[in-house]
Formats: C-alpha cells, structure tokens, sequence
C-alpha cells in the first residue's frame, strides 16, 4: 500500500475510534483494509473490524489497535502510555510499610469451608454459611473421619446446630416422600415399546393391533373368574381342608466352636410338652436337692443364679459335662424347634443348671402344653 | 448409589452390542434404569405425564449419542447427565411446572368400576393429607432454580454422593456442597411448619 493510502488509513482508523468516522468513511476504512497487504493474512480480524464498523451497537475500540499493530503502524497513545509508566515507576517501595501494618493485624478467621479444602465456587460464604455447608455435608455423611471428628466435640453443645441438621434430614425425608407419593403409581412397562420406534429396533415381542384383542381376551377372562362371596368362602374352605396339618420337625444344627473356651455354654430348648412336663419336674427336684443340701453343708457353695443370663454366658466358662439326656443339645449344637402351626408362643428364661438360661418355649395353643 | 465395577462392566458390555448392531440389547439398560430416571425427572417435573415423555426421550437421546459414551466412564453417570439437562431444558421452555389437581377418583372406583389395586388406599383423609403435603413440597422445590432443584433431586431422591452428583453434573465437589447447603436453606424457610411437625 502506498504511503498515502497507510496514512489515509491511519487517520480513518482514528477517526473511528473517535467515533467521528460517518457511514462513507467507514466503508472506505474497510475497502482500504481489504487491499491492504499486510492484512491480507488477517482474515479474523479484517472481519472482526468489519463488524466492528458495521455494527453501531459495538465498540471498535479492541480491535483498531489490533488493526494498528498488524499494520505496524505506530499507536500515539503508546508513548503517551509508557511515558506515563516510567514516571509512576521509580524508586517506590511500599512493601516495607505494608508489611510493617500487617504485622500487628490479625489474621483473618479462616472459614470453616476452606478447612474442608474445596472450592466451594461462586460468592465466598459468610462465617455462618461455612458452618451450615459443614452441616450439611456431615449429615450426608461426606465429611473425612478427622473432620467429623474436629466438628462433633463442638456439635454436643450446640442445639442449634443439632436442630439444623435434624431439619436438612427431615427436608430430605419430606422430598423422598413427596416424590415417591407421584412415582409410586406408575407404570412404566411400556416404556421400553414406546422407545422402540424412535431407535428403529423391532421389538420381537410387540405385535401391532394386538392390544385390542388382548384387551377383549383379559375381559373374557376376567368375566369367568369373579366368584361371588359364598363361592369365594366355599373356594378357600376347600383349599384349607385339603393342606395337611404340619408336624413339628427337629432339626439339630452342627455349629463351629468359634468362642473361647471361657465362653462355652449350653441351651436347652424345649417344645415338646412332654419333655417340658419332666424337665420342669427335673429342675424342681434339682432346685430342691440343692436346697437340701445347702441346709445340711452350709460349707457347700452354689454357683448363684446370673441376674442376667445372657451376659453370664459371654464371662464365665460352664462344665457342660453333665447333661439330662434327650432334652438338651449337646456340646456345640443347638436343637431346634420349628414351631410353624403355634398360635400362642411364650418363651420363658430361666437360671439353669450351672449357671447356664433355659429357654423354654411354650406354645399355648397347642393342647397338650400345660404347666 | 454407588455403582459397583461389575455393574459398570456390564453396562459397557451392552453399550458395545448396541454399537456393534444389537440394537435390542439396548432395552436391558432401558429397563434397568428407568424407574431410577423416572424419579429423577419426576422431582425435576413433578408432572407424570410429562415426567414419562422426558424420560422416554432421556434414553432416546442417549441411544443417539451412544457412540460418544466414553467405555471407562460410568453409563449410569452419562445417562442421568443427558436426562437432567433434558428436564431442565424442558423447564427452561416451559416455565414452573403446573399443580397437578388432585384426582379424586384416588380411592374410588375406576371407569369400569373396578378398584385398581394402585388407587386402593387406606384412610381418605390421611391420603389426602399425604397428598396436600406432597403439593406443598412440589411447590418449594418449584421456588428453587434448575440448578439448585437438580443437586436436591439427586442427593436425597437418587442418594447419590457428592462425588458421583460432581461428576453427573460436572462440577467440582466443593460447588455440589454449597449448592446443596443453599437449597437447603431456601426449602427450610418456605417448609417450616412441615419439619416442625
């Protein structure tokens, strides 16, 4: 481009930024940026300029001296600018005094969120929000172990807190519900036929029009299966009189001697009323016998019956040498009852021998079960 | 939820029959996701018709997009991902989603006068009390923005961590935390008297 077409283009290029450059002038700028051969290459941004000039809603003011600096033509107010740099730079130093002020300041509370190490993205939170987004992530359970228990010491004195955290539970609760209440009723078999078409997927198992027929089929059926109430009670009263009455089976069960020793225990459980019959009567005449015997030796001591049964059989060892034969498993088994026809099941727990419970099952609805 | 690796590999197992031509090997995943996306549009929508079309075109879309699933990512992940955006462009279009009325034939009998096994319920007024209170959440979390709506629909309807709602959502976990503590907050003020009881 020739000198004077440079500087026609300089001057239109400012008058432009000036916002002084009417309609003609703009075209000219663009036709003379066209023939530019320096621009030649810059095809962004000869038409980033041309919307720039075209468009009296942007501003050109980013790209002109984008265009200046393809041009390499020197931008004025550069050397206005870096004058005005040299003289703000000097000798200043305002690190010293900075630091001087800092040094008796506080330093700023850090806030509970950026403890967590997240970014938490968008407005930084207030002190009291930090403590609700913990909050809130500890009742989803989200927080590291160190810093559930960093938070939990503070959180045993603070109802309030433990109030917010019950309420983001309940919330929760209230959207599951509420959510579940409008799902609950739907149905979606379907949906996977409705799909089929969109994808193009025969589905083998729809056959078009059948629905109609299937429809009239369903009703036919469903016309013949009504029972009225007598038949519906003469139908269930047949069906109950032909189901068996069931036995009680019992089934011993070989368990693995995984406790100590010391922890080693039998039980006894009962559901034959028989068996129940003799060895209530075999505890009387043993609960009897040691009284007697307690009574003549007052030097004999015997074992006390556990107030608690259950924790006496987790600490002290049992001799489980001695058994009343067919009544009690043995070392290491467990004899169960499948009581499956009992209507009324007590189960009594009761000191046995050494120290060891008996259960005792009764089902009071069986006839032959008195005590 | 959490999905396991074998549940992972399964799903890539079927995303590469799909592509290699087993179209209708796409309906094991059609089936096996439906009801959890459905929920998830459904506290988006609330509305259950459309809750269905937005469902039904979720997993069209992503069928259509399947060979820009990335195998070593999570199918379930993907999925929820397109079907959220779907909800949430409906919703943008759409406006605030309508009260759905109540339907009183709820408890009673249908057309044909049958009772429908899922409109058998027990006590009318309790229902109704159940479902004027599920109105009123619908209607909070109607106040809440797409964005915010989205995170509670996941965390407490979809259970899912705020690892698994970052990488749904593709935010950072720190983003899902605040977004959640927010919404929150905004729900408690508008459902008060509902978590006081």
């Amino acid at each position: 481009m020739s000198e004077p077409s440079l500087t026609r283009l300089d001057t239109l290029l400012m008058r432009v930024l000036d916002d002084q450059a009417s309609d003609a002038e703009r075209r000219e700028l663009l036709s003379l940026a066209d023939a530019e051969p320096r621009l030649a290459e810059q095809r962004v941004l000869r038409d980033r300029l041309r919307s720039a000039l075209m468009d009296a809603a942007s501003d050109p003011i980013d790209v002109v001296p984008q265009v200046l600096a393809a041009l390499a033509i020197d931008d004025p107010w550069q050397s206005i600018a870096s004058g005005l740099r040299d003289a703000v730079d000097g000798d200043i130093d305002l690190a010293d005094g900075i630091m001087a002020a800092l040094g008796s300041a506080e330093l700023p509370e850090q806030s509970p969120a950026k403890l967590v190490g997240l970014d938490l993205g968008g407005p930084i939170p207030t002190a009291e929000e930090s403590e609700g987004i913990l909050l809130s992530a500890m009742v989803d359970g989200e927080l590291s172990r160190e810093k559930r228990a960093e938070i939990s010491g503070a959180l045993a004195d603070d109802k309030s807190a433990l109030d917010q955290m019950t309420e983001f539970a309940e919330l929760g609760r209230l959207v599951r519900t509420a959510v579940e209440l409008e799902t609950r009723k739907s149905e979606l078999s379907g949906l996977w036929q409705d799909i089929c078409p969109a994808i193009g997927v025969q589905d083998p198992e729809h056959v078009p029009g059948w629905e109609h027929t299937a429809a009239a089929l369903r009703d036919a059926v469903q016309a013949q299966a009504e029972l009225s109430a007598s038949e519906e009670g003469a139908f269930t009263a047949a069906i109950m009189n032909g189901i068996p009455t069931q036995e009680h089976r019992t089934e011993v069960l070989e368990l693995e001697d995984e406790t100590p020793a010391a922890n080693q225990g039998f039980w006894r459980i009962m559901g034959d009323p028989r068996s129940l019959v003799l060895a209530m009567a075999a505890l009387f005449a043993v609960v009897l016998g040691l009284q007697m015997m307690q009574t003549q030796d007052p030097a004999v001591t015997l074992p006390e019956a556990p107030s608690d049964p259950v924790a006496h059989l987790v600490e002290t060892p049992v001799d489980t040498s001695e058994r009343t034969s067919g009544m009690s498993a043995d070392h290491n088994q467990a004899q169960v009852e499948e009581l499956e026809s009992g209507h009324h099941v007590t189960v009594h727990i009761m000191p046995g021998m050494e120290g060891a419970p008996m259960f005792l099952m009764i089902d009071e609805g069986d006839e032959g079960a008195t005590l | 939820m959490a999905q396991t690796p074998e549940q992972k590999a399964a799903d890539s197992a079927v995303v590469e029959a799909v592509l290699a031509g087993d179209a209708a090997a796409y309906r094991s995943l059609v089936e096996r996701y439906q009801r959890r996306i459905y929920a998830m549009v459904t506290g988006m929508v609330r509305d259950k018709e459309e809750a269905r079309d937005l469902t039904q075109d979720a997993f069209i879309k992503a069928y259509k997009n399947l060979d820009r699933f990335r195998k070593d990512s999570s199918f379930y992940t993907w999925l929820y991902r397109i079907a959220m955006n779907v909800a949430i462009d409906h919703l943008r279009k759409h406006g605030k989603r309508k009260n759905v009325e109540f339907d009183e034939k709820i408890g009673t009998a249908d057309g044909d006068g049958s009772l429908d096994d899922r409109h058998r319920i027990g006590d009318p007024a309790k229902e109704l009390a159940r479902k004027q209170l599920g109105d009123k959440i619908f209607d909070a979390l109607d106040q809440l923005s797409p964005e915010h709506r989205q995170i509670v629909i996941l965390r407490e309807v979809d259970g899912l961590s705020y690892k698994e709602i970052a990488d749904t959502l593709e935010l950072a976990e720190g983003t899902v935390m605040s977004r959640l503590f927010y919404a929150r907050r905004k729900l408690q003020g508008m459902l008060k008297e509902e978590i006081a009881r």
